[in-house]
């Protein structure tokens, strides 16, 4: 029996540490989480622990949970679907609010769950950004557009990478004019879907590190050759690429984590303990991502995803 | 062609683009047919759905697409990527 005591707090910024306090588990069969000391923990990090336990209940391991009831958090995680989607079934003291503004509760995306990616990203915009989801005039909706647009890349990595499901969160903080997305799956990870899908960067990809950092370069993805190019490549590997450039531009924050490796804000760091599977975790500050179409352009031309004159295409659009 | 019918307010999946360009835009392409797409009620559009779309629709036809395709009711951040994607798709074409 191994016991894992959770810390007080959980943030975006820190979850590779959360991470890591799974570490040691080799050999163990069983394991108690121990949410006695919980207070706050942000999306990034409900969305994280539970893509964590799902791995290890996945793997075989026997995960048992302590002390939920009487955290802190416990409502807050309760609200957000936390406990129902472990399996854990407990009665509700509380009525469930319209989220509109704020949040929406935790969704499972991807193999045998929803992965209707354009309808679920406008229903996490309408949730996140209500006041913005009846305009329509170019210019007013950068914030809602860049939720949608994120969402959506996010879930498709999902869906054509993972072989498997993940969960999806997000939520805006009036305190910091912040949103965060997450979604964390419990997939086979960013270098084995280099090495599953016969991908001519698959030898490139020799460490989890080395596949992000190639997941993260414009024009590389594990499924733009081959068989996945027949009748036109319908990834271009540009989501991740282009998704970086406009969290770190607004003001964010954006994490990747597969497998040992873990970059963070142009950082990299390694793991003490394998996540098996991807997570990609982002921020954004509202008042910046309002100008989502100048964000998502520059990171286009830095990415050199654009050819210098479009003028050529100005006679297409009436 | 009126997109929102074809595939819904937001185009969102590489998949769906492609699909679409296979069976509804490049059969009326290659009969000689010019489309007109009309993007009322759409309201956005990722990078996956244009590049599976309008970056493919450029490798294959080239620069000629430009006179192949016209499109009307564009939001800016649609126009957008849809400027990226035939842009991505032109790139690499030699002229």
């Amino acid at each position: 029996m191994h016991r894992i005591k959770l810390p007080k707090y959980g943030y975006l910024y820190s979850c590779n540490e959360l991470l890591d306090k799974f570490d040691l588990l080799d050999g163990c069969n069983d394991i108690t989480v121990d949410f006695s000391d919980v207070e706050f923990y942000d999306m990034s990090s409900i969305v994280i622990l539970l893509a964590k336990l799902h791995i290890l209940v996945k793997k075989g391991l026997s995960v048992n949970i302590e002390n939920h009831e009487n955290s802190k958090a416990f409502k807050y995680m309760q609200r957000m679907n936390f406990f129902k989607i472990c399996g854990i079934n407990i009665s509700e003291s509380f009525s469930r609010h319209a989220p509109a503004g704020r949040f929406i509760d935790i969704t499972t995306i991807g193999k045998n769950h929803r992965i209707d990616t354009g309808k679920l990203s406008e229903e996490v915009a309408d949730c996140i950004a209500p006041d913005q989801k009846e305009l329509f005039e170019s210019g007013q909706t950068g914030f809602y557009d860049g939720i949608s647009y994120s969402v959506s890349e996010l879930i498709n990595n999902v869906i054509q990478h993972s072989n498997s499901y993940g969960f999806l969160g997000a939520q805006y903080y009036h305190n910091d004019d912040s949103t965060q997305i997450v979604v964390a799956d419990i997939g086979i990870g960013i270098k084995q879907s280099f090495i599953e899908s016969n991908s001519p960067h698959a030898s490139q990809a020799s460490t989890d590190p080395k596949a992000i950092e190639l997941a993260l370069k414009a024009e590389v993805s594990s499924k733009t050759h081959g068989i996945y190019a027949v009748g036109g490549a319908e990834n271009a590997g540009v989501g991740l690429t282009l998704l970086k450039d406009i969290a770190l531009n607004s003001g964010g924050i954006f994490l990747v984590i597969s497998g040992d490796g873990c970059f963070k804000n142009n950082n990299w760091i390694t793991l003490k303990n394998s996540y098996q599977g991807t997570l990609v975790a982002c921020s954004f500050k509202r008042s910046n991502l309002n100008k989502f179409d100048e964000l998502l352009e520059d990171a286009k031309v830095k990415n050199r995803l654009t050819i210098d004159d479009v003028s050529i295409f100005s006679a297409m659009f009436e | 062609m009126r997109i929102k019918d074809e595939i819904g307010e937001f185009c969102a999946e590489g998949r769906i683009g492609l699909e679409f360009m296979n069976k509804r835009v490049i059969p009326l392409l290659d009969a000689q047919e010019n489309i007109i797409m009309d993007f009322d009620g759409v309201r956005s559009m990722n990078s996956s759905f244009a590049n599976a779309l309008f970056a493919n629709l450029a490798k294959i036809y080239g620069e000629k697409i430009v006179n192949r395709l016209v499109f009307k009711n564009i939001r800016d951040n649609v126009k957008s990527e849809i400027i990226g994607g035939l842009s991505f798709g032109l790139k690499d074409v030699p002229k």
